[in-house]
C-alpha cells in the first residue's frame, strides 16, 4: 500500500519533491516521471563512490542515474537461535547450500507445531533465493524473457512446495503477512524466516529474542542467492522546486543524511560508510554478527532482483500459480508453465 | 399535472444537483476513461476497443468473474433468509431482545477491514486458530479454511455473513415495525397458522423492504473486496479473487486505469443486467 | 389455561437457547478483539491467539491517544459524519418523496440512473472524483469528504422504498383535508418512516465513519486526518502494535454503538395507524 500512496501524492501534487520507489522504479522511470540527475551530480561533484555499486546500476537506466539509493539492503535469513538450542539443531554455516536447508527444516518438530521455515507468498522475493538456489532464474539477465519454466527454476519451486505438502512448513504460510511470520518467528514456533531490516528493528522490539541475520543458502555452484534490494530516493520531474529537492536529496543520500539516519537506528548502514556500523551496533544486542554478515553478503553472497517495468504485473502472474504447486493443485512444471504466454504478453506490452 | 411536475422538480432538485456532479458525471467519465489507455501519471490515449478485446482473453477476468458470482449467489439469499428469520426471532416479546438485537448489529459497525483482522487468527489452519482449536478438541480434523483453494470461498462468505447478518436484520426489522397489528389480530382470530401468516400478510408487507434488500446486498457483495484482500488476499491460487479487487489492482498496481475502468464496465453491466431482471420480477411480488 | 402457558415457555426455552447460540456466534469474535486491546507488546506475540486476559492493561488506551492526535482525527471523522447524516436525510427523502408519491415524465428512468450508479465500484469513479475536487478547490478538506458521501443514491432508494410502505389511504385522506405536497410530506409520510429514516441514519453513519479509501486519497495532512487512516497508520509496514489497533478499533466503533443504543427505541412496533377512516 505504501507505494500506491506515494504514487497516488506523485500523481496528485505534481509539485512533490521526491518519492522512494521500491518495485516500481522503472515503470516511473519509463512513464517519464522521474528526474535525470547526471546533470545535479556533475554540477556539484558528488563522490559516488560512497553508493554500492549495484545500487547505482539499478538506479541506472541508459547511463542516466534517477535516483540515489536508500535502505540497500540484504533480505536475510533470519536464525532464532533460541529455537535452534532448544532441539538441539546447528545454526548454518554463511555457505549452507539447498540440501543442507532441507535437512535442518526437517529437523524440527513440525508434528508438535515447530516449524523449521515457512515460505511467504506475498512476494516473490521470498521464493527467489530458491530458485537462484537450484541455479535458475524467472527472468533472462536481460530481463527480455521468461525462463522461469526452464528445469532449474521448476526444481526450485518443487522443493518448497514438496515441503509444504509433507506438511514441514505451517500450512497457514501460505496466507501469512510479514506481521504473522515475524510472530511465529519471535514466539518460538518459527526457527528460520526471511526478513528485512524492517524485521529486524520489529523483533529487537520483543524481549528476550536472541537471533542472527544470515545468508540464504546456495547452490555449490552459485553462491549469489541473498537478495540485495535497493529504494531509490528521486526526484519528481514535474516538480517545480527541483534545487530545493536536490539540496535535500543531496543531504539525505550523503554522508550527514545516512550517519543521522543510523544513529537513529533505524536500518543497517548501507552506503561504503564504515564507520556507520559502529554506530549502529549496540554491543550486546542481536543480531550480533549483521555487520560481518551484511559486508560479506554485499561481497560474495548478492543478487539483485529481476526488476523491470510491469514486475508488478509479472510478480501477480506468478505467485497464485506458485500457491497452486504448494497446495499441489498444480505440479510445479504445471505451474510455471501455465503463466508463461501472459508474462510474455505482460513483458510486449511494456517494452513499447 | 403541471403543478405536480413543479412540486416533484421542486422536491429532486436539492439531491439531483450534487448526485450529478459527484455521482453521475464520475459514473460517465469512468466509462470514458475504459476507451483509454492511461497510467494516472501521464495523459491518457485513445484506445478504442482494446481494453474490451483483452479482456475476454484474460483468464484472471475470468476467474475473478466466477469468484464474484459465487460469492455473491450463495452470500445474498443466504444472508437475507437469515436475516430475516433473525428480524422476526427478535421482533417476538422475549427477554433482553434489544440487547441481543445490539449484539447481532455489532458486527456491522466495524469496517471489513476490522472484521477481516479479527477473522485471520481464528481461522488459522492450526490448533492455533479458535475454531480449529474447538474442532479438534470435538474429534474433527483441522479444516483448511483460508489455505485451500475448496474452503477459501466458503470461508469468506461465512465472514461475510457474520458481519452483515446484523445489518440486514435491522433493515427487515424496520420493515416489520411497519406492519400494523391489526393485521395479525385478524389473521389469529381467523386461526391461520404462523406459516400462512408469513406468506400471505409478513412476506407481500414487507416486500418492498425485502426488494431493497435484496437490491442492495446484490450490488454490494459484486462489489466485494476489503473483505477478500485482506483474508486472502485473492488466494490461494486466485481462489477468492473478486472482479473488483482485480480493478483495484490493475488501477493502482499496475498503471492501467484504462483497463481498470473498461473491467468495471463490463462488472457495471452484469450487476444492471441483474438488478434490470430482479426489477421486473419485482411487479410479481413486491406489493406497493 | 396452565398448560397453555407452560407450553408457552416450554417453547421460549427453546428460542433463549438459540439466542445464546446466535450471541457466541456473534460476540466471540469481538471478545477476541477486547481481550487482545489489553494484551502486552510481548503477549500480543506469545499469546496472540489467546482469548483470556491476564492482566488489564489499560495504558494501551492511554498510548492509543498519545501515539497520535487521535482526539482531532475523532472529531473530524465526527464532522463529516454528522455533515454527511443531514444532507442525506435531507436531501434524499426530498427526492425519495419524488419517486415514491410523485408521478412526472421520465421518473423510472431517472430512478434507474440513480439505482445505475451504485453499481459502479467506488474505487474506480475515485479518480474522477478526485479530479473534480481538485478542480473545486477542495483536495485535502473533510468537505471532499462529506460531498462525496452526501449524494450516493443509496439514502434516495432505501426512503423510496420506506416511503411506498406508508399506506396510500392516508394521503388520499389528507389531500381531502386540503394538505398540498409539502404538507403530506411534512406531516403523513415523514413521520411514518421513523424506522426508515433512522436506518439510513445508522447505515450513513456506518459507512461514512468507516471510509477508508476515499480518506486516503483526498486527506494529505495530519490536520485532516480521520479515525480510519489514524487506525491505518498503527498498522505501520513493520511493525504492527495489535493491542493498540485493536484498542483504538473498539475506541472508534463506540461512537456508532451509541447512536445505534438510543435509536432503538424507534424500532418499536406499533406504528399508530390513527386517522385510517372506515
Amino acid at each position: 500500500m505504501s507505494c500506491f500512496q506515494d504514487f497516488v501524492k506523485i500523481w496528485l501534487f505534481a509539485s512533490i519533491i521526491w518519492g522512494s520507489l521500491g518495485y516500481y522504479f522503472y515503470d516511473f522511470q519509463k512513464l517519464g516521471v522521474l528526474e535525470n540527475l547526471n546533470p545535479y551530480i556533475e554540477k556539484d561533484k558528488i563522490d559516488m563512490s560512497i553508493y554500492p555499486t549495484m545500487g547505482i546500476e539499478e538506479a541506472t537506466v541508459d547511463g542516466k542515474v534517477y535516483g540515489l539509493p536508500w535502505g540497500y539492503a540484504p533480505l536475510y535469513m533470519l536464525i532464532n537461535l533460541d529455537t535452534f538450542e532448544k532441539y538441539g539443531v546447528t545454526p548454518p554455516s554463511m555457505d549452507w547450500t539447498l540440501d543442507d536447508f532441507e535437512k535442518l527444516v526437517k529437523a524440527f518438530p513440525a508434528k508438535d507445531g515447530i516449524y523449521g521455515f515457512a515460505c511467504g507468498t506475498k512476494n516473490l522475493s521470498g521464493i527467489l533465493p530458491f530458485i537462484w538456489a537450484k541455479n535458475g532464474a524467472v527472468l533472462t539477465d536481460d530481463k527480455s524473457q521468461y525462463v522461469g519454466d526452464s528445469k532449474e527454476a521448476v526444481a526450485g519451486v518443487k522443493l518448497l512446495s514438496d515441503l509444504y505438502q509433507q506438511g514441514y512448513f505451517p500450512k497457514d504460510c501460505i496466507n501469512a503477512t510479514a506481521d504473522t511470520l515475524r510472530r511465529w518467528f519471535s514466539n518460538g514456533t518459527l526457527a528460520m524466516t526471511i526478513g528485512s531490516a524492517q524485521e529486524i528493528l520489529a523483533v529487537q522490539k520483543i524481549q528476550g529474542v536472541r537471533f542472527e541475520a544470515w545468508t540464504m543458502p546456495q547452490s555449490p555452484t552459485n553462491k549469489h542467492t541473498t537478495v540485495n534490494k535497493s529504494n531509490d530516493i528521486c526526484i519528481c520531474s514535474a516538480s517545480k522546486q527541483k534545487a530545493a529537492a536536490w539540496t535535500f536529496l543531496k543531504f539525505l543520500r550523503g554522508k550527514e543524511g545516512e550517519s543521522l539516519y543510523v544513529a537513529a537506528k533505524r536500518f543497517p548502514p548501507t552506503l561504503n560508510i564504515p564507520e556507520n556500523w559502529d554506530v549502529y551496533l549496540n554491543a550486546g544486542e542481536y543480531p550480533k554478527q549483521i555487520k560481518e554478515v551484511s559486508q560479506a553478503i554485499v561481497k560474495d553472497y548478492s543478487h539483485n532482483l529481476p526488476l523491470r517495468t510491469g514486475y508488478a504485473a509479472i510478480e501477480s502472474k506468478i505467485l497464485p500459480a506458485f500457491q497452486a504447486s504448494m497446495l499441489g493443485t498444480m505440479t510445479a512444471e504445471q505451474a510455471m508453465t501455465s503463466v508463461k504466454a501472459d508474462i510474455t504478453k505482460i513483458i510486449q506490452q511494456n517494452s513499447k | 399535472m403541471r403543478e405536480e411536475y413543479r412540486a416533484a422538480f421542486l422536491f429532486l432538485l436539492p439531491n439531483i444537483i450534487g448526485f450529478l456532479i459527484f455521482s453521475l458525471i464520475p459514473t460517465i467519465a469512468s466509462f470514458v476513461i475504459s476507451f483509454m489507455d492511461w497510467s494516472l501519471l501521464t495523459s491518457p490515449t485513445f484506445a478504442g476497443l482494446s481494453n474490451y478485446k483483452e479482456m475476454i482473453h484474460d483468464s484472471v477476468f475470468w476467474v475473478s468473474m466466477k469468484n464474484t458470482a459465487i460469492y455473491s449467489f450463495i452470500k445474498v439469499p443466504l444472508n437475507l433468509i437469515l436475516s430475516l428469520l433473525l428480524a422476526i426471532l427478535l421482533n417476538k416479546k422475549l427477554h433482553g431482545r434489544n440487547f441481543f438485537r445490539s449484539i447481532a448489529f455489532l458486527p456491522s459497525v466495524c469496517s471489513s477491514v476490522s472484521v477481516a483482522l479479527i477473522w485471520s487468527p481464528l481461522m488459522e489452519s492450526s490448533e492455533n486458530g479458535l475454531i480449529n482449536h474447538v474442532l479438534v478438541k470435538m474429534g474433527f480434523n483441522i479444516i483448511p479454511f483460508l489455505t485451500s483453494q475448496k474452503f477459501a470461498m466458503a470461508s469468506v462468505i461465512l465472514v461475510g455473513l457474520w458481519k452483515e447478518l446484523g445489518y440486514f436484520m435491522v433493515i427487515f426489522l424496520a420493515g416489520l415495525q411497519g406492519i400494523s397489528h391489526s393485521y395479525y389480530e385478524a389473521a389469529a382470530i381467523d386461526g391461520a397458522s404462523p406459516a400462512t401468516t408469513f406468506f400471505h400478510i409478513t412476506f407481500p408487507l414487507i416486500s418492498p423492504t425485502t426488494f431493497f434488500a435484496l437490491t442492495t446486498s446484490l450490488i454490494g457483495s459484486f462489489q466485494i473486496f476489503d473483505l477478500t484482500s485482506v483474508l486472502t488476499n485473492g488466494g490461494p491460487a486466485n481462489a477468492t479473487n473478486s472482479l473488483v479487487m482485480y480493478i483495484y489492482q490493475n488501477g493502482f498496481k499496475f498503471f492501467r486505469m484504462g483497463y481498470a475502468s473498461s473491467l468495471s464496465l463490463i462488472l457495471f453491466l452484469f450487476i444492471f443486467v441483474i438488478t434490470y431482471i430482479q426489477n421486473h420480477f419485482a411487479n410479481k411480488w413486491v406489493v406497493n | 389455561m396452565a398448560m397453555a402457558q407452560s407450553k408457552k415457555s416450554y417453547k421460549n426455552i427453546g428460542w433463549y437457547l438459540l439466542l445464546a447460540v446466535l450471541f457466541f456466534f456473534f460476540f466471540v469474535p469481538f471478545w477476541w478483539m477486547i481481550a487482545t486491546s489489553f494484551k502486552s507488546d510481548t503477549e500480543v506475540y506469545t499469546k496472540a491467539y489467546s482469548l483470556l486476559i491476564n492482566q488489564f492493561h489499560f495504558e494501551n488506551y492511554k498510548d492509543v491517544f498519545s501515539s497520535m492526535p487521535f482526539g482531532k482525527y475523532f472529531m473530524n471523522t465526527l464532522f463529516v459524519t454528522v455533515m454527511v447524516i443531514l444532507g442525506t436525510l435531507t436531501t434524499s427523502s426530498l427526492a425519495a418523496y419524488a419517486f415514491a408519491r410523485l408521478h412526472f415524465p421520465g421518473r423510472d428512468a431517472l430512478f434507474f440512473l440513480y439505482l445505475a450508479t451504485l453499481m459502479i465500484p467506488r474505487q474506480v469513479t475515485l479518480i474522477p472524483n478526485f479530479i473534480i475536487f481538485r478542480e473545486l478547490g477542495l483536495l485535502d478538506n473533510l468537505w471532499s469528504l462529506i460531498l462525496s458521501g452526501i449524494f450516493t443514491a443509496y439514502g434516495t432508494f432505501l426512503l423510496r422504498q420506506s416511503f411506498l410502505t406508508v399506506p396510500r389511504e392516508l394521503e388520499e385522506a389528507a389531500v381531502i383535508d386540503g394538505y398540498g405536497y409539502w404538507a403530506r410530506f411534512s406531516k403523513i409520510v415523514l413521520p411514518l418512516s421513523k424506522s426508515g429514516l433512522v436506518t439510513l441514519l445508522i447505515i450513513t453513519m456506518l459507512n461514512i465513519w468507516n471510509e477508508y479509501l476515499y480518506a486516503l486519497v483526498f486527506i494529505q495532512t495530519e490536520a485532516h486526518r480521520t479515525l480510519t487512516l489514524g487506525i491505518a497508520l498503527l498498522r505501520g509496514d513493520f511493525d504492527v502494535r495489535w493491542n493498540l489497533v485493536m484498542a483504538a478499533t473498539l475506541i472508534s466503533i463506540s461512537p456508532i454503538v451509541i447512536v445505534y443504543l438510543a435509536c432503538q427505541k424507534y424500532f418499536v412496533e406499533g406504528i399508530a395507524l390513527t386517522g385510517v377512516k372506515g
